[in-house]
């Protein structure tokens, strides 16, 4: 009898795979011959390949809605597959819903126009922005959208979007056909049509409904439907709210935290993201015996959680992870202020230094590692995380600045540079440099006003400035010069090493200072 | 000089569409109809992006890319896949063989040549 039972939910368990990759296939193949259908109506009806008479364009935007369409049904058909597969992942990502709401009416404001139905929207003004699946949201709300549309011929179809304790609540009401009670329980069970005769005049998968359900199911929400027939439909869907907040109010700020509570590289650990656990443990082996501290990820989302937390010295990724990839991963790690500093290296079975690079990540090794390869590359970086001091030169004259920039770089600094009061000010903000060397006389904005909005301005007051001038040293009174002035120059008077070494003590005294405050 | 894009898709149809957007915006298109007279072309034409539908008959997309991948002359030629994309266990997939980015199928015509342009300009980073 268990046996039995046993077999049975086998063999429906094999039906329903081979079901999925029907679909699967099915929908590549469907694809294929739609692309030449929508994009060669697209062309024409852009006028791109000359005009059309009336009755033909009229033809032609019959032919792209109806292939776009089928396009959409079978995007739900592939969807609903993966999701009986279990393979649609959630990627939560910050979200405006006002925008997703927006985007969805669009696609629907010809056929409400045509069908005499008013379309109110009602969203709370200030709805934060919300961690969610952006591409799933937006499904549901289209396919709620298009049912209603597809239902109603005259009335009005109201969404009504409302956040009650941490709960996203959605509704879209119409005043169209409506449901009979008896329907009622099994609209959301895939390919069920409410009334079969209706679907000649209605056409559908009758997978929109049931495609909701799922997407909503694998995101801990829940839908319900209030009907009566002849007058309208209710449905209203719930997701858990998770609020979106930005880490700090301004990426300065945020910045120069970090910088300060940044951990010598011996302190902070490695991060290893990788999920094969051999790979993960002969890479941890390397770096502890090299004298490393060393955390684990096994997943994109836990790579992410753990930079945030840990803020490691550095952290090697692998791409080829499960749910989120390591493309992601890196993306998302240099969108958040607070991850954005940590050097990330990229390792992959793929040769493909340029992707990775472009992401923001600043080295590459491709796959199998080497331990000498691993250890030198994090030897490197840490040695960046302990970084070079940072010196921005403000100066309008293009010679004086290359010059600065070659004393500079004698001692390893790392130079910024900008040509004008104003510029220079910005720079200082973005980048927070150690030191700015600064002109007195630039077209802009002379030195004085550059140094009054440094003063100004809480994420540069505490620069130490050398001013840079032409002028005779004489003629500038000291005593109005602020605080952060630390040494004056003269140009005529350039001499390498002394300019070096004032640099050399302004950055030296700069630490402790920074302590006391 | 205009850039030279290869477009390898069996589709005739598609292949016309596609052919027909980037010769507006300027490009010069070359088509094969299978991965191998892809990959030959590719040799002889030295295109500046390849184009590539990933469901080939014989030869498929992903083994054309992989080739064309470990050949030292052509391996810098960004290859796009043309696909649709399902979710991100099809986007490892595209990358694990060697894909510099993809498009998906069915094209926008309105959007297309941008994001060759947006492809070519990425790869000259």
């Amino acid at each position: 009898m268990n046996a039995e039972t046993g077999k049975n939910s086998k063999e429906f368990e094999e039906t329903s795979r081979l079901k999925s990759q029907f679909l699967g296939i099915m929908s590549h193949e469907l694809r294929t011959p739609l692309n030449s259908i929508i994009g060669f109506s697209e062309l024409i009806m852009d006028g791109l390949v000359g005009g059309v008479n009336e009755k033909q364009a009229h033809y032609i935007k019959i032919i792209h809605s109806s292939g776009s369409h089928l396009l959409r049904l079978i995007n739900d058909m592939l969807d609903y597959s993966k999701l009986e597969e279990g393979m649609l992942e959630v990627f939560n990502e910050p979200t405006d819903l006002q925008e997703v709401v927006e985007d969805v009416l669009k696609t629907y404001s010809v056929l409400v126009e045509q069908k005499d139905i008013s379309l109110g929207v009602n969203i709370p003004a200030k709805i934060p922005l919300m961690l969610t699946d952006r591409r799933k949201l937006s499904q549901i709300v289209d396919n709620l959208l298009s049912n209603a549309v597809k239902f109603t011929e005259k009335g009005s179809i109201d969404i009504d979007i409302r956040l009650k304790d941490s709960v996203l609540e959605v509704s879209v009401a119409d005043t169209g056909l409506g449901i009979e009670s008896h329907d009622l329980p099994h609209i959301f069970e895939p390919f069920h049509q409410v009334d079969a005769s209706s679907t000649r005049r209605y056409e559908g998968t009758g997978l929109g409904l049931a495609l909701i359900k799922k997407l909503l199911d694998i995101q801990k929400g829940s839908i319900e439907v209030e009907s009566t027939p002849g007058k309208g439909s209710k449905f209203t869907f719930r997701l858990p709210f998770t609020e979106y907040v930005p880490p700090e109010p301004t990426k300065i700020s945020s910045k120069k935290e970090i910088t300060d509570r940044l951990p010598t590289p011996t302190d902070a650990p490695i991060l290893v993201v990788e999920d094969n656990p051999l790979a993960a443990n002969l890479m941890s082996t390397w770096l502890t015996e090299a004298g490393y501290k060393v955390e684990v990820a096994t997943t994109g989302e836990d790579a992410l959680s753990k930079a945030m937390a840990l803020n490691p010295a550095a952290i090697t990724l692998d791409i080829l992870l499960p749910q989120m990839d390591g493309w992601r991963v890196l993306h998302r790690l240099k969108e958040m202020s607070e991850t954005e500093h940590i050097p990330i290296i990229v390792v992959s079975i793929v040769e493909d230094k340029s992707f990775g690079l472009a992401l923001g990540a600043v080295d590459y090794m491709v796959k199998p590692v080497s331990r000498t390869e691993l250890l030198d590359k994090i030897e490197n970086l840490t040695k960046v995380t302990e970084r070079q001091p940072r010196i921005l030169v403000v100066d309008d004259n293009p010679a004086d600045v290359s010059l600065i920039e070659e004393i500079l770089n004698l001692d390893g600094y790392e130079v910024l540079k900008a040509s004008g009061g104003v510029e220079g000010f910005n720079t200082a903000c973005a980048e927070k440099p150690d030191l700015v060397i600064l002109d007195l006389m630039m077209p802009d904005l002379d030195g004085f006003d550059v140094m009054r909005l440094f003063e100004s301005d809480e994420a540069t007051k505490n620069v130490p400035i050398i001013l840079f001038t032409a002028k005779d040293l004489s003629q500038i009174d000291r005593k109005n010069l602020g605080a952060n002035i630390r040494d004056i120059f003269g140009k005529t008077q350039l001499d390498r090493n002394s300019l070096r070494r004032k640099i050399a003590d302004v950055l030296s005294v700069k630490q402790p200072e920074t302590e006391k405050e | 000089m205009n850039k030279r894009i290869l477009v390898i898709e069996d589709n005739a149809g598609n292949l016309e569409l596609i052919r027909v957007v980037l010769e507006m915006a300027g490009y010069e298109v070359i088509g094969a109809e299978n991965a191998d007279d892809g990959l030959t072309s590719a040799y002889q034409n030295r295109p500046d992006l390849i184009l590539m539908d990933m469901h080939l008959p014989g030869l498929d997309g992903y083994e054309a890319t992989r080739i064309l991948k470990q050949d030292p002359k052509l391996k810098d030629v960004p290859v796009i896949a043309v696909t649709a994309i399902c979710g991100l266990a099809d986007e490892k997939k595209l990358i694990e063989y060697g894909c510099n980015g993809y498009i998906n199928k069915p094209v926008n015509t309105r959007t297309l040549a941008d994001q060759i342009a947006g492809f070519l300009e990425g790869n000259k980073k």
